[in-house]
């Protein structure tokens, strides 16, 4: 099918260059400048007002980083990054604390406005009268959050929502006590980067007991150009707690590449249950491999206490490279950590990309769900970790990873690490490759269905155990998605 | 930060021995160069460590206590009384004696046409353009720190042909033995080529006459020509002291169908490594294997498998059963080039943990550029299944026997893809004897 699969190709090289969020905001910013140092450190640290701990935290960690090698193991290759020729504060102008969102650059919530994300609580409460559920954002912009909504109403039911350089100040003892408690300043080399500048991201706490009454959620923006965006998440569920927490980005279509290193943790006490969705769309460069987002993330949730839960689900379908395991630590008895994945890689993108799951109590259980899209001439790896501790009595794993490969210019790759030193855990994993089936195609078609919807049928089938985890606000968006990663794909 | 590496013991023995034996090796200058070049490479690196990828969960540095000298000839009456692993097999046994070749304790009576038998380190020494030929491997195989050993130190082993349409009837079995004290280390390659549409049985058992710790690397280089049948088994069978290395190279041809089984049952340290590639299309291959550990034990197996031709099919299929503080490694990896379209495989490795200590680490890996294929891979990990035991528990059977007949059941789903009778039934009575011994 020689004919065909060069259509194939044509529309898949499109694709990427579908990118409908390359807009590049015309706001005023102030930036930092460029390089790494304990200047720079100080800076941050000054620009966000911050006590002398966290500047102190910071610099421990830019030394610690300074003495640190870039990992290579990961199956993704890219120029080598100049660290010293990158911003690492960029900042629209006029934030300075706006009181509400008459305040706010009128240009910046235009752009929010462009990119489909409702920051006006009227609005999204307009959207409650057609039937949709109001959901809270913070919007982050290059390095600082610019508006958080709801906040008030949250604050009702005692839960915590605000930028993370604001709760450092709201509430530093919180802060403190949890900051660095999931992932550690010396984990690896990215996080001890974002340890190090990190910008803003989100801050979460749901007191003992409390169901948060909304979907909480975050929207990255990166805007200027040379720059690094550094988001720190935190998210703390306190015993009987639970969060349904969302996260979306994009990032304008430019020539060079720019760094994304986050860190998020969370932190779930007992009976608690965090739910962490992603939709990754950051610009993925061009068919070429020409710019885009180098992804490089560190996610973990930690479940500390009794029968907690925590649950990852992700939708990876921008970036020009991903680097990214959100991981659950299942240190309490009967808890539970849960990953969801989709991971669809087109033109020249590299996902690297899996989860860990650490058994450390008794009767702990985890559930691996991957599926893996390659087309084009990308390449996409699951990487994962199955490991149970000497004391996870009665653990239990499953994992299910599946590849699809559309094309035979890409890759598909699946590397999972189990390591079990218990002998009444028991740990199943299995991962199939292959192409659409001939089979299913040809059931579809003579049932009368063009073979382009056959397709797509088949391949929401393929994900439909993902996209079932994920809430209602991401399941259309996601479904359009892989409409448009698969369109014209015969073959 | 370059580091300079800590010497352990072991590498310094490595260090002391190769400059003082390395022209008494056997070999023209070709064949000291080519030594030269593999054990300059170990040095440079030092034993790999758990940082180094292949060797994560099997840290050579770290469990290499020492490397001893070269083995002495041996005691051939010793060797030659010794009873045979395989009975009743009717093998052409071909004896390596402490890394020697031993034509007088070997059967080469009435050579089947078209085999060809003869030594290494008889064909190194005379420079043999198409030994020292076979001697080249690929880069990925050439450094790896057991075969860079193995080139390194290689003091004999076999050069079989078997020619194109040859029948070989019997099969040919490999006898490592391992005689006297102290603790010597031997090092031996095999080179066998199997023509076109030709058929042979290998055989191979790694043993040792001595309770002491032997190091043995066994290392056979097959080639399985086009339409050609090859049945490869080997069996490891030291005692727990030994550290046993062993390596498969096995090109497989268009049409060809190969089998490979690897039992591990002996050795403290043991590790079986197999690097196979598919070179024509239309091949079959099966790689299966069982691995038992008790007390201490340590034992590895790492499949590499290239899928490099079209339309080819492969099945893996590794058993591993644990007691005590034993440890079980499987990394298998599959890798799929873009033109190998059609490929079919499936990876499968289960592993049984019968104590509370005991520990399994697998890394079933696939790596995929053709998009028209079918692969898999599974890993389970558990302990006897409950619902299973009761019943054999509710039908009268002491826990035990039943537990022994779950075992049994579980690596026999490995062992009876073993097409040669007698060592299928040779492999079966060990592991009845094992299990015995577990139960006693």
């Amino acid at each position: 099918m020689a004919a065909v699969k060069e259509t194939v190709d044509q529309v898949l090289s499109i694709d990427v260059d579908k990118y409908k969020y390359g807009f590049v905001s015309d706001i005023e910013s102030e930036l930092a400048p460029k390089g790494l140092n304990e200047d720079i450190v100080r800076f941050i640290s000054a620009k966000k007002d911050e006590p002398e701990w966290l500047t102190e935290w910071r610099l421990e960690a830019l030394r610690r980083w300074q003495t640190m090698e870039e990992p290579t193991w990961a199956r993704v290759e890219y120029p080598p990054i100049d660290f010293q020729d990158l911003h690492y504060y960029a900042a629209p102008k006029k934030t300075a604390g706006p009181k509400s969102l008459d305040e706010v650059d009128p240009a910046l919530l235009d752009t929010y406005k462009k990119l489909g994300i409702p920051l006006k609580e009227q609005e999204i409460l307009a959207g409650v009268e057609r039937g949709e559920r109001p959901v809270a954002v913070d919007a982050v912009f290059d390095s600082v959050s610019v508006v958080t909504t709801f906040k008030a109403e949250l604050a009702k039911h005692g839960v915590i929502f605000c930028p993370i350089s604001e709760a450092v100040k709201t509430h530093p003892e919180l802060v403190k006590k949890y900051l660095g408690s999931v992932v550690p300043v010396t984990d690896n080399f990215y996080a001890t980067l974002n340890s190090a500048v990190f910008s803003d991201g989100s801050f979460v706490y749901v007191p003992k007991g409390v169901r948060c009454p909304m979907e909480l959620s975050t929207y990255f923006r990166i805007n200027e150009k040379k720059t690094g965006q550094f988001e720190r998440t935190l998210i703390i569920a306190d015993e009987g707690a639970y969060v349904s927490y969302l996260e979306g980005c994009t990032a304008p279509s430019r020539d060079e590449n720019q760094l994304h290193a986050a860190v998020v943790e969370l932190i779930a006490l007992d009976d608690a249950e965090i739910k962490y969705s992603t939709v990754q769309n950051w610009y993925p460069g061009d068919s070429e491999g020409k710019g885009g987002v180098f992804n490089f993330v560190t996610k973990r949730g930690d479940c500390r206490g009794k029968n907690s839960k925590i649950s990852w689900t992700q939708v990876e379908t921008g970036s020009a490279i991903t680097w990214k395991y959100p991981s659950c630590i299942l240190r309490g008895d009967n808890s539970r950590g849960e990953f969801y994945s989709i991971a669809i890689s087109n033109g020249r993108q590299q996902v690297d990309s899996g989860t860990k799951m650490v058994h450390l109590g008794k009767n702990t259980s985890s559930k691996i769900i991957s599926k893996g899209i390659s087309a084009g001439r990308s390449n996409n790896t699951y990487r994962g970790l199955v490991s149970v501790g000497r004391k996870a009595s009665g653990a239990r794993n499953f994992t299910n990873c599946d590849s699809l490969l559309i094309g035979n210019r890409c890759g598909a790759h699946t590397v999972p690490y189990i390591e079990s030193k218990n002998a009444s855990a028991i740990v199943e994993h299995e991962a199939t490759t292959s192409k659409i089936s001939d089979d299913q195609l040809f059931y579809c078609l003579q049932r009368g269905l063009p073979e382009e919807e056959a397709i797509a049928l088949i391949v929401n089938g393929f994900v439909k155990d993902v996209l079932q985890q994920l809430p209602m606000e991401f399941m259309v968006e996601t479904q359009k998605l892989i409409g448009i990663s698969l369109e014209g794909s015969v073959g | 930060m370059v580091a300079t590496p800590v010497r352990t013991p072991a590498e310094q023995a490595l260090a002391a021995r190769y400059p003082a034996e390395r022209t008494s090796l056997p070999g023209t200058a070709d064949v000291i160069a080519i030594r030269d070049a593999a054990f300059g490479g170990v040095e440079k690196s030092g034993l790999p460590h758990r940082r180094v990828e292949d060797w994560k969960y099997t840290d050579l540095r770290a469990r290499l206590k020492t490397f001893p000298p070269a083995a002495g000839p041996g005691d051939v009456a010793r060797v030659l009384i010794a009873a045979p692993a395989v009975e009743g097999d009717k093998a052409r046994r071909l004896v390596i004696a402490n890394g020697r070749y031993r034509p007088e304790l070997s059967d080469l009576e009435d050579l089947e046409p078209g085999l060809s038998i003869f030594s290494l380190a008889t064909a190194l020494e005379a420079g043999d353009a198409t030994v020292l030929a076979a001697l080249k491997l690929d880069d990925a195989v050439a450094s790896n720190t057991a075969v860079a050993l193995n080139t390194a130190f290689m003091t004999d082993g076999l050069v079989i042909d078997v020619a194109e349409g040859a029948e070989v009837g019997r099969p040919v079995e490999l006898v490592h033995i391992a005689e006297g004290e102290p603790a010597a280390s031997t090092a031996v390659r095999h080179l066998v080529t199997v023509g076109k549409a030709a058929r042979l049985t290998l055989i191979e058992t790694i043993e040792s006459l001595d309770t002491v710790a032997h190091h043995s690397n066994v290392m056979t280089v097959l080639e399985v020509g086009e339409g050609a049948k090859v049945d490869h088994i080997r069996l490891q069978l030291e005692p727990d002291e030994a550290v046993s290395l062993t390596t498969l190279v096995a090109r497989i041809g268009r049409e060809a169908n190969f089998d490979t089984f690897n039992a591990a049952l002996g050795a403290g340290l043991a590790r079986a490594q197999i690097f196979a590639e598919f070179a024509g299309r239309d091949a079959q291959a099966g790689f299966r294997g069982i691995t038992m550990l008790s007390g201490r034990r340590h034992a590895d197996t790492t499949l590499s498998l290239i899928h490099g031709a079209e339309n080819c099919q492969s099945r893996e299929l590794y058993k591993a059963v644990i007691d005590d503080e034993a440890r079980s490694v499987f990394a298998g990896r599959i890798a799929v080039p873009a033109h190998a379209q059609k490929t079919d495989a499936r990876m499968m490795t289960a592993s049984l943990l019968l104590s509370e200590e005991a520990e399994a680490d697998a890394k079933p890996e696939l790596e995929i550029f053709a998009d028209d294929v079918q692969c898999g891979h599974g890993a389970t990990c558990g302990a006897i299944d409950e619902d299973l035991l009761f019943y054999l528990l509710s039908r009268g059977i002491p826990k035990v026997e039943a537990e022994s007949m779950l075992i049994l059941a579980f690596l026999g789903e490995a062992i009876d893809e073993i097409q040669n009778q007698a060592v299928h039934d040779a492999l079966i009575h060990r592991v009845e004897g094992w299990l015995k011994a577990r139960a006693a």
